[in-house]
């Protein structure tokens, strides 16, 4: 396997290209577990519809946007809800699993990434 | 896969539900084949950031550039067993206060997947028994 190593990666027209820094498929349904990961040590459940995800490394600050999407929120359940998130610190950032607009929920299948 | 948890509760927040953390399958595996640099490459970094966050100047803070670049240069320190591993991810991952002060309980036990709870029905009331 080969590794390419570059502080910035532009288009042909110089335009920034901005890939993510981590992401993660998790289930907080019954035991919390990662299912695939890239970037991503560990997934801290905190309580209902509340993990947090640690980085392999530190960030240089502690500023990005997050995504956390519902990918099947019970085991046959196919529908959209609710979610956010933030960074917390260079190494963490926390997602919010929701039913609805108020509820967190453990959703069985999330997946959610980081870019910077 | 491995099927190992750590249970941990937040000294300074003991009414909170106690928090499980669930290692990624693939980090343990590099772990295990040697390729994280010396924990203190993250302490330093953790050290400096927590720093920042007492003297309220995190939302403009950012890692001295050649303590940050050490996490992928600094050499290797070789392959843990999984035990190590692990040892290595509460060191990296955990609160320090959970596991680098003294309390009266301890604040973070390792566990089987197995002995987690998997009814989540009151979630929000998980206690680590002392």
């Amino acid at each position: 396997m080969s590794t390419i190593k570059v502080d910035n990666i532009q288009t042909t027209s110089g335009a920034g290209v901005y890939p993510a820094r981590a992401w993660v498929q998790y289930t907080m349904l019954n035991t919390a577990a990662i299912t695939s990961d890239s970037g991503v040590s560990s997934l801290t459940d905190q309580g209902t519809g509340n993990p947090t995800f640690t980085l392999d490394n530190a960030l240089p600050s502690a500023h990005g946007s997050t995504w956390n999407t519902c990918g099947l929120y019970g085991v046959n359940d196919e529908y959209p809800v609710s979610a956010g998130g933030k960074v917390n610190s260079t190494t963490q950032w926390e997602v919010y699993c929701g039913s609805n607009t108020t509820t967190r929920a453990d959703w069985y299948l999330g997946g959610s990434g980081l870019f910077r | 896969m491995t099927d190992y948890r750590v249970i941990f509760d937040d000294p300074d927040a003991l009414d909170e539900p106690t928090k499980v953390l669930v290692p990624s399958d693939r980090w343990m595996n590099e772990a295990m084949e040697g390729n994280l640099p010396p924990i203190t490459v993250y302490w330093d970094l953790q050290d400096d950031e927590q720093k920042a966050i007492a003297e309220g100047r995190h939302d403009k803070f950012k890692h001295d550039p050649e303590k940050y670049m050490k996490q992928f240069t600094a050499p290797r320190i070789g392959p843990l067993t999984e035990q190590e591993a692990l040892e290595y991810l509460i060191m990296k991952d955990l609160p320090r206060k959970c596991w680098a002060e003294k309390h009266n309980r301890p604040m973070f036990k390792i566990v089987t997947k197995e002995q987690v709870p998997t009814d989540r029905t009151f979630r929000n009331a998980w206690e680590m028994e002392a």
